[in-house]
């Protein structure tokens, strides 16, 4: 209930906002938005570039979510290997994203860049807070599974998946934010056809502002659903 | 064969927390450990188990521990069942569980289940586990009045069997040991 009279709130001050720019064409009121989605929402094309950016950044977001969890994993314990691929992870945190989509036009298919892009956006994400949980693993619970001789797979479900979860669920949350933003932002600069980003894009050249603000408010209801789903599906 | 300590030192950085302690476990019966607080206790318990290791001395060991540490320590993703089962078979965490009065919550996960019904879950496992030794570090600690009485009996027959090394402040349990040693204050 609170949520829905912040959203409201929000959205009366966007039309307010609207109103005193006076200007549909450099500020498209939340009405004309909402026209407007509702207008391309029942176009084939509309949710043909949907599914496709959904699809390519969600692949890249859950390649990203295994293998930066697989890297968290095999580094948290082992200084030598942690030691080796830092400076990777360093790397990859810190070069901007216009960087790697620039390189990526030379190495790669231009559909195929949004999945690369996503998938290097969230691998330093999960590898960091995977690692972390796992270092963080209660030390009292660690001591007991020694005391009384857990095997392997007991430990794994009794101290680190407990101890893990939480910094692994905040990690998916963050990357899905991310990886959608690097990926529309990769699919601008990519352009590859019938994607959210290319439509962004074209709305961009041909100044049709309404049309961008639809697109993003799409892009924002997709990565909202998704994490949505996907946190869901991890506090079971 | 009864469990030795020869002059057993241990510092936490300038602190030291045993200062040349010697001793004789027997090997039946309730062994207690008893003195003021930060004398040293748990932590003896503790190299006795092997989760620590003395700065110097000797041990003579060679036995394997279960063990009820002062705090809880359940496995948070088990169910009460689950914790005790980790440690034995399911059949035999049933029974143990049942002894200790909790046959109605197999299914509870810790944060499920009460202070005092937690600790009785810890008590379970630590008699389920077939080791060599229990220690007991304040077993009745957070545990309900009314059922330290059940947990003695539990405990008593279970030192008929195989040695125990308690740990406590209640005075009513350190009439339970037979043998004693009372660990002073390092200077």
């Amino acid at each position: 209930m609170i949520k829905a009279g912040v959203i409201v709130a929000w959205l009366l001050l966007w039309q307010l906002t609207a109103a005193i720019v006076d200007s549909e064409f450099l500020f498209p009121s939340p009405i004309s938005v909402i026209k407007r989605l509702s207008e391309l929402a029942v176009t084939a094309d509309f949710w043909k570039a949907a599914a496709y950016s959904l699809g390519r950044i969600s692949l890249g977001c859950a390649g990203g979510i295994i293998v930066g969890t697989l890297f968290g994993a095999l580094t948290a314990f082992s200084k030598p290997l942690y030691e080796f691929f830092s400076p990777l992870l360093v790397t990859v945190k810190t070069t901007p994203v216009a960087s790697f989509i620039i390189l990526l036009l030379v190495w790669v298919k231009r559909s195929g860049i949004p999945i690369v892009i996503a998938f290097l956006m969230v691998v330093p994400i999960l590898w960091s807070n995977v690692a972390e949980g796992l270092r963080n693993a209660d030390r009292q619970l660690l001591e007991a599974a020694k005391i009384f001789r857990f095997t392997r797979m007991q430990k794994i479900k009794g101290v680190y998946i407990p101890s893990v979860r939480p910094s692994f669920t905040a990690g998916c949350t963050t990357a899905i934010g991310f990886s959608w933003k690097a990926g529309i932002a990769a699919e601008i600069l990519a352009i590859p056809p019938d994607t959210v980003g290319y439509n962004l894009y074209y709305a961009k050249i041909n100044l049709e502002y309404d049309d961008l603000f639809a697109w993003t408010a799409a892009v924002i209801a997709m990565s909202f659903l998704l994490e949505k789903a996907v946190v869901k599906i991890l506090k079971k | 064969m009864p469990i030795t300590l020869k002059n057993i030192t241990k510092s936490y950085g300038d602190r030291k927390i045993l200062d040349n302690i010697s001793l004789e476990i027997p090997d039946e019966g309730i062994f207690g450990i008893f003195g003021p607080s930060g004398s040293g206790k748990t932590t003896l318990l503790r190299i006795l188990c092997g989760l620590e290791v003395p700065d110097s001395g000797e041990i003579e060991n060679g036995k394997s521990f279960s063990v009820v540490f002062q705090e809880d320590r359940l496995m948070p993703s088990m169910t009460a069942l689950g914790n005790v089962a980790a440690v034995c078979d399911e059949k035999k965490a049933a029974e143990w569980l049942k002894k200790v009065g909790l046959g109605e919550s197999f299914n509870k996960f810790p944060h499920e289940l009460s202070g005092g019904m937690s600790r009785r879950v810890a008590i379970a496992r630590a008699l389920a586990f077939d080791a060599d030794v229990l220690i007991l570090d304040e077993p009745f600690k957070g545990l309900e009045t009314e059922l330290k009485e059940s947990i003695t009996e539990l405990i008593c027959e279970y030192a008929q069997k195989k040695p125990v090394i308690l740990v406590t402040h209640d005075e009513e349990l350190k009439k339970l040991a037979s043998k004693s040693v009372k660990i002073m204050l390092s200077e």
